[in-house]
């Protein structure tokens, strides 16, 4: 019937187990260290790829960047990621104009159009403008309807600590060609059931 | 010639010490579970068995967290994958550590029905086509009677096509493991004799096959060839 199986895959139903285990590992494996990541840097994406050219010639399309998400405030001329409510891809720009507030009193810092802090706010809240470097204008632009500044917390998921040079290419040329994706992950698991290396 | 054996075995690429070795462990269970009473081995399945159980402990806390984070999102989701995250690597350790330290190379483990145990570690080297089996066999108050390693080179049971011949890997087991002796003395004793067996008919001439081998050199070797 399926004679181009290996007899041992329906025979020994142990042995299969392992084998497709080892691979369940890998992938898992792969998974639980990139959630390990995210939990120490407390950021929803610790990699990410730069998928435009706006921030030439700091960062190239393809560039893979490593942040961090643990500070409350940025400072302007920091390098941050955020997304967009409602969309989800992340944007990389830079931290040109902020706008802190700490225990609910207002440290008015340069051009802000801001809207009322509550009173009742204890945490330190910052408000940030963004721009990319190879962009004219601000993203006032691109943020979400009404929506005229960045909150630190909610849309921010971290700031550039580190970046590697193109490595990233792959991840865009498997989003925008998402069969190749299922390809490779076809590929890898038909090559490790039937070995047992 | 290729003679397929009866019992449809896969050809073995004879020039992958993996391959090889893989095949041969895994006519060993078929063999020493099947000797005749009062030797038969029931096999015990104990280490592969803790390993897939951990094994796939770890996976569905994985996939349960996978799930968890495409279904609620990373905000509502922290604790609990930092949780995950921790329990996930507790377990992928201890899984390394069994496999490498408590499981080591192990490819057969049986109990007889006077509860005696014979513990079966095979190990290959890189590129050297030599088998080599560890062979603990314990009494059941867990004194060791046996505990030796013994040696095989591969082809002296894999045919020139590639065909384990389930006879000769008898008669080498047979011959280095007392009980495993004392429980098929046919096999035992064919090696002494050096006839040809029955599996392996080959139409053509009787010459010895430059693959197969007698382990004795010396007296058998002159002996089979004499008789050939």
């Amino acid at each position: 019937m399926l004679s181009f199986l290996p007899p041992s895959l329906l025979h020994q139903p142990r042995q299969t187990a392992v084998q497709v285990l080892n691979f369940a590992l890998v992938l898992s494996t792969a998974f639980m260290l990139w959630k390990t990541l995210s939990v120490l840097s407390n950021s929803s994406s610790p990699i990410v790829v730069v998928l435009s050219g706006s921030m030439e010639p700091a960062f190239q399309r393809g560039d893979l960047l490593f942040l961090w998400n643990r500070d409350h405030t940025a400072e302007v001329g920091e390098i941050v990621v955020y997304k967009v409510k409602g969309k989800d891809i992340p944007i990389v720009h830079r931290v040109v104009r902020s706008f802190h507030t700490v225990s609910g009193n207002p440290l008015v810092q340069g051009k802000s159009k801001s809207e009322k802090v509550g009173a009742a706010d204890t945490a330190p809240k910052a408000q940030l403008l963004t721009k990319g470097d190879n962009n004219i204008a601000d993203d006032t632009e691109l943020y979400a309807r009404g929506q005229s500044y960045l909150d630190r917390e909610e849309d921010i998921i971290g700031s550039v600590r580190g970046y590697v040079p193109a490595v990233g290419y792959v991840t865009i040329m498997l989003s925008e060609h998402p069969w190749l994706k299922t390809v490779m992950m076809g590929i890898m698991g038909v090559m490790v059931v039937l070995q047992r290396e | 010639m290729d003679e397929k054996p009866a019992d449809g075995a896969q050809k073995v690429s004879l020039y992958s010490i993996n391959d090889l070795k893989n095949a041969t462990d895994d006519a060993l269970a078929p063999y020493l579970t099947k000797l005749p009473f009062p030797y038969t081995f029931k096999q015990s399945h104990y280490y592969t068995d803790v390993r897939l159980a951990v094994g796939y402990a770890a996976v569905s806390i994985a996939a349960a967290t996978f799930y968890a984070d495409w279904k609620l999102g990373w905000d509502a989701t922290k604790n609990y994958t930092t949780a995950a995250c921790v329990l996930y690597f507790i377990l992928n350790s201890f899984l390394t550590l069994w496999v490498w330290k408590s499981e080591a190379g192990k490819v057969f483990v049986g109990i007889r029905e006077g509860k005696q145990k014979l513990t079966l570690k095979s190990s290959v080297k890189k590129h050297v086509p030599i088998y080599r089996l560890k062979v603990r066999y314990e009494a059941p108050s867990g004194k060791n009677w046996v505990d030796k390693e013994i040696e095989g080179r591969f082809s002296q049971w894999f045919d020139e096509a590639g065909y384990l011949q389930r006879a000769e890997l008898k008669k080498w087991l047979a011959n280095n493991i007392e009980v495993v002796g004392m429980a098929d003395p046919q096999s035992k004793k064919a090696i002494e004799e050096s006839i040809p067996d029955e599996a392996v008919q080959t139409p053509i001439e009787h010459h010895q096959s430059p693959v197969l081998e007698t382990p004795s050199s010396g007296k058998g070797a002159r002996k089979a060839r004499r008789k050939a």
